[in-house]
């Protein structure tokens, strides 16, 4: 009984093996191609959040800061 | 280094893409606005903690990423409701420019774990390295994987790009359980 249950055991780990096996294998090949689709859109939708006009605020808060270091290093 | 013209300069170079960061993790730009403001201010006043030569990209990404989870931390201590209050603000800060696709990948993005959504970001989009992107959220690099892996292979399933998706390890794994269980 004990012993056909480890046996069973056993021959899932092959299966299982296997399986990840042949999974891979299929993935190397399509999910790349999946992976550099996903890569481009991820990329181009990035891109275009980076080319919206960026505020006028950061530019004068930097004035700003470097003003303030300017007068903080002379006192 | 010290706060010098050239730092700022190196700054304000990095607006516009530090910019995209803190909308795709705040997903409102509103509030990315904020965010990227108090990153400029922390970046100046502990600008002698960036060591010139080193990953500057990598040092103020953290700053930023930092900030975030602070003020979510200090948010969810003050409003209960975190989860719905920022479902009910989800908003569309590139609706002027985005056509399909673009609005696709961001419902697609936003229904990503955060976690996954930011490797994603940092890795797929914006191009760091592993490496890079695992100091910028301070975790190992090997997490850093694993979160993009399952970011991708998410975001393919609900983008229904993974024509190989029925053959995922996973489901390997599942069909071959459900096989031998039933013997």
């Amino acid at each position: 009984m004990a012993d056909r249950e480890s046996k069973k055991m056993e021959a899932t780990g092959t299966i299982l093996k296997k399986g990840a096996k042949l999974a891979q294998g299929s993935r190397g090949e399509r999910g790349a191609t999946a992976n550099d689709l996903i890569g481009q859109k991820l990329r181009a939708y990035y891109d275009e959040m980076a080319k919206q006009p960026v505020p006028d605020r950061f530019s004068a808060l930097l004035r700003e800061l470097e003003e303030k270091t300017k007068k903080d290093g002379k006192g | 280094m010290e706060a010098t013209p050239e730092f700022r300069d190196m700054l304000i170079e990095a607006i516009p893409r530090l910019r995209a960061f803190a909308i795709s993790l705040t997903s409102k730009s509103d509030r990315a606005d904020d965010l990227v403001q108090e990153t400029l201010m922390k970046a100046w006043k502990y600008s002698e903690s960036f060591t010139e030569g080193t990953n500057f990209r990598a040092w103020l990404y953290a700053i930023l990423r930092n900030e975030f989870y602070s003020q979510i931390r200090k948010r969810s201590r003050e409003v209960e409701d975190l989860d719905g209050a920022y479902a009910a603000r989800v908003a569309q800060p590139a609706e002027q420019h985005g056509h399909l696709d673009m609005a696709d990948l961001r419902t697609a993005l936003e229904q990503l774990p955060p976690d996954q959504r930011e490797a994603l970001i940092l890795v797929g989009a914006s191009g760091f390295s592993y490496e890079e992107a695992a100091s910028v959220c301070n975790v190992a690099v090997g997490t850093i994987k694993s979160r993009v892996n399952r970011g991708r292979a998410r975001l393919a399933s609900l983008m229904q790009i993974d024509q190989a998706e029925d053959l995922t390890p996973e489901r390997v794994t599942q069909a071959v359980l459900r096989r031998t269980g039933s013997s």
